[in-house]
């Protein structure tokens, strides 16, 4: 079979197949797909150490290819960078911000968010995830995590374009 | 999709995964491929082999030889075909011995017993349609027996 013969099949049908024939045309169809959206969202997150974290990632669905029990790969992807993520957090913070998102408005803007916010921000946004899964990333209920959304939408938004006008204050002139 | 949303995926659009990164990660999965199954590999080679093998045996022209119609057989060929037809002969098959029917009489002769033969011998005389006893069966009752008044 082609790589072209596999490219209708969804994600969970390749990882399947992957899992049985361990084909390396099939890896690369799913890494294709997912390489891109996964460097932006770590490269955001933990720029000076995304390359190891990826590196790993990948070789651990490599060495034991999941079995998602009707999970998406998607999610299932994004709650293991995050693991790795948190994991590597513990270690040791990164506080500095990548020499490619600094010239940039609103890669900037969101840099400046705080760790929850950005991370809530950019798995809704990058990841597109659904808020549900966020939360059950993030482990916090689904109100805090729309909270921190919204928070971190207005955040950005007021960065960018300085904070909402307020209507005029009709003042009585007085003579 | 707000303003700063699809200002943003401009901006993000110029990050990609570096193509080092690609490299070295597909080329790991070179590394967990399946190593190819060598018995099945074998067996199909095997199999096939056999079928090719069966297919030409039953294809090949020797398979038609003999099975001509004899209008299609060239003239020389037809007249070498015709003298061996004639000239057939059943195999022969090997003899097997009969048994010998005078055999328990001659062995009765042998150890003194004269009686059936004797009774062999008169009933032979009376009525001679039988098969006749052999000569040395013959002489010897001729020598011994009696002959017995007619009733």
């Amino acid at each position: 079979m082609s790589r072209k013969a596999f490219q209708h099949l969804s994600d969970e049908a390749l990882l399947k197949h992957y899992r049985e024939t361990r084909k390396p045309a099939v890896f690369h169809l799913l890494y294709a797909r997912h390489k891109d959206a996964l460097y932006r969202y770590c490269v955001q997150l933990a720029p000076v150490s995304t390359e190891q974290l990826l590196r790993s990632l990948w070789q651990e669905i490599l060495e034991r290819p999941p079995q998602l029990d009707r999970q998406l790969l998607r999610n299932w992807l994004f709650i293991q960078v995050n693991k790795l993520l948190s994991k590597q957090a513990c270690r040791s913070r990164e506080v500095q911000t990548h020499h490619r998102t600094q010239q940039r408005t609103v890669l900037s803007t969101i840099q400046k968010l705080p760790a929850k916010q950005r991370n809530v921000l950019l798995l809704f946004v990058e990841c597109r995830l659904s808020l549900a899964a966020i939360a059950d990333i993030e482990r916090i209920s689904l109100k805090t995590c729309r909270e921190l959304y919204h928070s971190a939408r207005e955040a950005v938004e007021t960065q960018i374009y300085g904070t909402r006008r307020k209507p005029w204050q009709i003042q009585a002139i007085e003579e | 999709m707000s303003n700063w949303e699809r200002q943003y995926r401009e901006e993000v659009s110029a990050l990609a995964s570096p193509q080092q990164l690609d490299v070295q990660i597909l080329q790991q999965a070179k590394h967990y491929q399946h190593k190819k199954d060598i018995g099945r590999l074998l067996s199909k080679v095997s199999l096939s082999g056999t079928a090719t093998v069966v297919l030409l045996l039953l294809v090949h022209p020797v398979q038609l030889l003999g099975a001509l119609t004899p209008g299609r057989i060239p003239e020389g060929e037809a007249q070498a075909f015709i003298p061996a037809i004639p000239q057939w002969q059943a195999p022969v098959l090997p003899a097997i011995p009969k048994e010998d029917p005078w055999l328990p009489l001659h062995n009765q002769v042998a150890a003194g017993n004269y009686i059936a033969l004797c009774r062999e011998w008169r009933t032979h005389r009376k009525t001679p349609s039988g098969a006749p006893l052999p000569r040395e069966l013959r002489r010897r009752a001729q020598k011994h027996c009696r002959i017995l008044p007619q009733p």
